[in-house]
């Protein structure tokens, strides 16, 4: 297990280095000078910075000479200042991390507590309305865009009956501390995190149904069943536990990427979460930022990969690592 | 609700029965199982009447498609309803005072029966344990839902004693492991374990001994043969394998396109097949004595189960068949009290004889 | 009747067409992409205006003129009829520039379409043949592509578009090739889950006994891998490809909705549901925003059925 540990993440570096220099690549190879073009609109960049940042990126360099220095910096740990915030990305990241995973841990755990049941139930009555209505909702879900679900929402909610905020964190002159503070913050969370939930319980509940499909097929179910088990143990234990695998595997695969932020919600109900602060830097061209934001997600997703298939070999006892 | 279980209900009393013979412990009367599916309705198991005396074992022969699962899943009521449906006949489960119509049994009471009165044995031993669950915790759920008030203490004395049972001398040990670092053979023996942790009336062998090696075959064959003695229970064997029915069984049924064709005692059945099919599945056997000739094969195939034709069903592959065998489908005539055959042309030999 | 006759003998296509017509959400699916077929791309034909066509309105008289009518818009009192209600001459009403919405509609879904299947087939291209290349070699190719096929995995779709996107824009590139652009970078984003799926389909078919006697039999490698492999991963290929194609149609809008997507000239329903921004339009006109997102979820919706329908008719368990 551990051998095997070790071996993932060395190919993850690999792959890693990948990713960072194709993303280098991928910014450098956009025709111009990139510093002039990003701090057009950035009157505080002083010309003198902008020297340095095209030494610091390695501009004045060919590609591959200017990756090589970017790595390097990195390695140490310097990735930059951003534009924007003058602090260092680490810093910046860092901070806007939490933000973007209050929210989106939330809106996880309550979309798990919806598609673990309502997955189970449709899986139990395959073909049956009840199957048919949660698969509908579920691509329904799916196929909502974010954008046009959030706007649909504000203009009921907010608008039109006026129970929730628009948009925001914290109501504005209300200082809140503690409780209160958390209290206000639920209330701003309510629409956004029905968007997150809407637009991401689809993929859960097709993942939790087929599963349970699969397991309910099996041949030893069909042995607790002819021992006489009520159908309550048979679905809750013999089938549940062993659709669990999968589902701890992904659960324990999904956590990582709630740390990457919501360009699309964040922006739209304005929380000051990463998405919202890379769709900013988009606008803003914080290249140190969007550069690091890019492989921030990257590592994001490599970890989830990894924690996935470790997830798997714990969970499983046919593949239990002695 | 979702998860709220049906409503639950006594057994029913039009799930009692009467047993036509009280030595028997089943009695099939005139089951028929259909599939509706939408290439119409699949008669899959078609008015076959079959009795199981106690402590005998029957086997049930056939070419695969037979009907001979669908038969054994629907005593025990596992089949999927729909598409499958009972739509006729009784299954009468004697169970000593009273008897039980498992055809018309709910699914809630038809639960208190399964694993109980009547166990079952799969074919496949590899995927018939939940790989999840430790042996030991396998062998005792079965014990503990039909024997909720057993002490911890006896219950795991009772598991231990299961396991000796089926042969297996390090109990203590195959207890606490997970069925993936068993053999096959060891998981067989584990199934079969939990067919008799309730001593059950009737146990229900699909198979048992098809997805194992030839030398463990012979043993688990053995050890059901004299298990069946120790606890005095019944065998419905299921199996294609006639050598396998020749070995353990007494009374033999045949089976062919969801009807029976001929049954009897296997003495019978082996020395005087009179059913053309059967006598095709005696000469597709393999005996050291034509050794030089190719083995014989029934020619084509069973007949699509949509739209059976309303003579008998082997014609078409029968190398008998005569003039009479397009009328309409034999019915099953007595041969010997014991030996019942349905063929016009056996009938035809058998007057003649 | 003789049992040999009435045995229906039916091909493994006709079997899955038969399982897939029997799923009703599927039909569904497959009914709303045609209707929009051809409301996009027949409706222009009928629809007696322009895409940029703006609408102007005689404030003293209530006439409505059109933008071509140069003579008319001299006169005193004529305005933009912008945000005009739903009426007879526009089905849903006007926009905040005085186009028509209906009009609109069907030309921004024409593109979303078009754009998806483009992009979609891009992704094909590219994944198909590396993940042929892959699973039919094995060894060092294998392994070298499927380490790309991870750096892609993990480059983040979004925010790269939206970056691409945004400095596409900045450095000056003509509208009217961004679009190009744009399917580009979305199919080479996302050829890696084309390639692994069907990497894994070649492996497995590489093993089996027909593939040693093509082998024997001296065909060459691209016949091997197009007639022999290939056809064997065409179900999940077609699954992948019908749902990738909403999730495309669903990308091009999110970035056309931020506004680094498609611009002017083509109408686009992002960018139509973009207008809901001003809290105006938000509140009070709802015929200007709620239409667009709606077909963009009816389109997506559709093909997301069609791909789960057919998944589950090539599932050869049932």
């Amino acid at each position: 297990m551990k051998q095997y540990v070790i071996r993932r993440i060395l190919t993850s570096l690999v792959v890693l280095l990948g990713v960072s220099f194709l993303i280098y690549a991928m910014l450098r190879m956009m025709p111009g000078d990139f510093v002039e073009q990003m701090t057009s609109g950035n009157p505080t960049v002083t010309a003198e910075q902008k020297e340095k940042l095209r030494e610091l990126y390695g501009l004045n360099k060919g590609i591959v000479e200017g990756y090589v220095q970017w790595l390097s910096d990195a390695l140490r740990g310097d990735f930059g200042v951003s534009f924007t915030y003058q602090r260092p990305v680490t810093e910046v990241i860092g901070s806007k991390m939490w933000i973007s995973f209050s929210l989106a841990a939330s809106a996880f755990v309550i979309e798990l507590l919806i598609a673990i049941p309502l997955g189970i139930a449709a899986a139990r009555r395959q073909y049956s309305k009840r199957d048919y209505l949660i698969m509908f909702l579920a691509l329904a879900g799916i196929s909502l865009p974010s954008f046009f679900f959030a706007a649909v929402l504000q203009r009921i909610f907010a608008v039109g009956l006026g129970w929730l905020p628009l948009s925001g964190m914290v109501s504005a002159r209300e200082d809140y501390t503690g409780f209160r503070l958390v209290l206000d913050i639920a209330y701003h969370f309510i629409l956004p995190v029905t968007v997150f939930v809407i637009t991401g319980i689809g993929g859960w509940l097709r993942y939790v149904r087929t599963n349970m499909l699969e397991v309910l097929n099996a041949d030893y179910v069909r042995t607790a069943r002819a021992k006489g088990l009520p159908e309550s143990k048979v679905v809750g234990k013999h089938a549940f536990r062993n659709t669990l695998i999968p589902i701890i595997t992904f659960i324990g695969g999904s956590i990582p990427g709630l740390f990457a932020g919501a360009i699309i919600t964040e922006g739209i109900f304005a929380i000051d979460g990463l998405g919202k602060t890379a769709l900013d830097a988009v606008n803003n061209k914080d290249f140190p930022f969007l550069m690091t934001y890019l492989m921030f997600m990257a590592v994001l997703t490599l970890l989830g990969t990894l924690i996935s298939d470790i997830l798997y070999g714990l969970a499983d006892p046919r593949v239990r690592f002695r | 609700m979702w998860f709220k279980n049906r409503e639950k209900a006594p057994i029913a009393a039009e799930a009692s029965a009467n047993m036509k013979d009280s030595s028997n412990v089943l009695e099939i009367d005139d089951l028929k199982v259909h599939f509706f599916t939408d290439d119409g309705v699949v008669k899959a198991v078609d008015g076959i009447s079959l009795d199981i005396p106690k402590n005998t074992t029957v086997g049930i022969v056939g070419e695969s498609g037979c009907g001979k699962s669908v038969t054994s899943m629907s005593i025990m009521r596992l089949l999927q309803e729909p598409p499958a449906s009972i739509v006729g006949g009784e299954i009468r489960l004697n169970l000593g005072d009273d008897a039980l119509d498992l055809a018309k049994m709910n699914k809630d009471s038809m639960r208190r029966i399964r694993g109980k009165e009547v166990a079952m044995i799969f074919q496949e031993p590899m995927t018939s344990l939940n790989p999840v669950f430790t042996i030991g915790e396998q062998l005792m759920e079965g014990i503990l839902v039909h024997r909720p008030d057993i002490g911890n203490a006896e219950l795991k004395g009772k598991v231990i004693e299961l396991l000796k049972m089926v042969g297996i001398s390090r109990s203590e040990e195959i207890v606490k492991s997970y069925p993936h670092e068993l053999s096959g053979g060891m998981k067989q023996r584990v199934v079969i374990a939990m067919a008799l942790s309730c001593e059950p009336r009737l146990i229900i062998a699909d198979e048992p001994t098809t997805a194992l090696d030839v030398t463990i075959q012979a043993q688990v064959l053995e050890l059901m043969r004299e298990l069946k003695d120790r606890i005095h229970t019944s065998i419905m064997l299921i199996t294609h394998d006639l050598g396998v029915v020749a070995e353990m069984a007494e009374m033999v049924v045949v089976m062919y396109a969801g009807r029976i064709v001929e049954q009897g005692t296997v003495y019978e059945i082996f020395e005087n097949p009179l059913h053309p099919y059967t006598r095709g599945l005696m000469k597709a056997r393999p005996t050291k004595d034509n050794k030089s000739k190719r083995l014989y094969s029934i020619e084509g195939n069973v007949p699509s189960p949509v739209g059976l034709p309303d003579y008998c069903y082997f014609h078409n592959r029968c190398e008998e068949s005569e003039e009479d065998c397009k009328n309409e489908y034999p019915t099953l005539v007595s041969v010997t009290p014991t030996h019942k055959v349905s063929c016009y042309v056996a009938n035809k030999e058998n007057k003649n004889a | 009747m003789d049992s040999a006759d009435n045995k229906k003998i039916m091909s493994p296509g006709q079997l899955v067409l038969r399982r897939f017509l029997k799923n009703k959400l599927a039909i569904a699916g497959l009914v709303i992409i045609c209707l929009s077929v051809v409301f996009c791309i027949v409706g222009p034909l009928f629809s007696p205006y322009g895409e940029y066509e703006i609408f102007y309105i005689d404030t003293n008289t209530g006439e409505e003129i059109s933008m071509y009518d140069t003579e008319a818009l001299k006169r005193p009192g004529v305005g933009v009829n912008v945000k005009a209600p739903i009426s007879a001459k526009h089905w849903l009403g006007t926009d905040a520039d005085g186009r028509d919405v209906f009009t609109r509609l069907m030309y921004g879904g024409q593109i979303s379409l078009q754009f998806g299947v483009a992009v979609t087939l891009i992704e094909l291209v590219i994944g198909v043949l590396l993940g042929a290349v892959a699973g039919y070699y094995g060894g060092v190719v294998d392994m070298i592509i499927m380490r790309l096929v991870e750096v892609f995995y993990c480059i983040p779709f979004l925010p790269m578009m939206l970056i691409v996107s945004a400095f596409m824009m900045t450095l000056g590139v003509r509208p009217e090739d961004k679009i190009y652009y744009l399917m580009i970078f979305m199919g080479i984003f996302n050829w890696a889950g084309v390639a692994r799926m069907v990497r894994a389909q070649m492996l497995s078919i590489r093993e089996t006994e027909y593939m040693y006697a093509a082998k024997a039999a001296g065909l060459s490698v691209a016949r091997q891998i197009f007639k022999h492999m290939l056809p064997n991963a065409i179900p999940i290929i077609i699954v992948m490809a019908t749902m990738d194609l909403g999730g495309f149609i669903l990308t091009e809008s999110t970035l056309t909705y931020l506004g680094v997507g498609l611009a002017f000239p083509y109408a686009s329903l992002g960018n139509m549901v973009n207008a809901v921004n001003k809290s105006v339009i938000m509140r009070n006109y709802l015929n200007i925003w709620l239409p667009p997102g709606l077909f963009i979820l009816a389109i997506v919706m559709a093909f997301n059925f069609i791909g789960d329908g057919l998944r589950d008719a090539f599932d050869p368990k049932k």
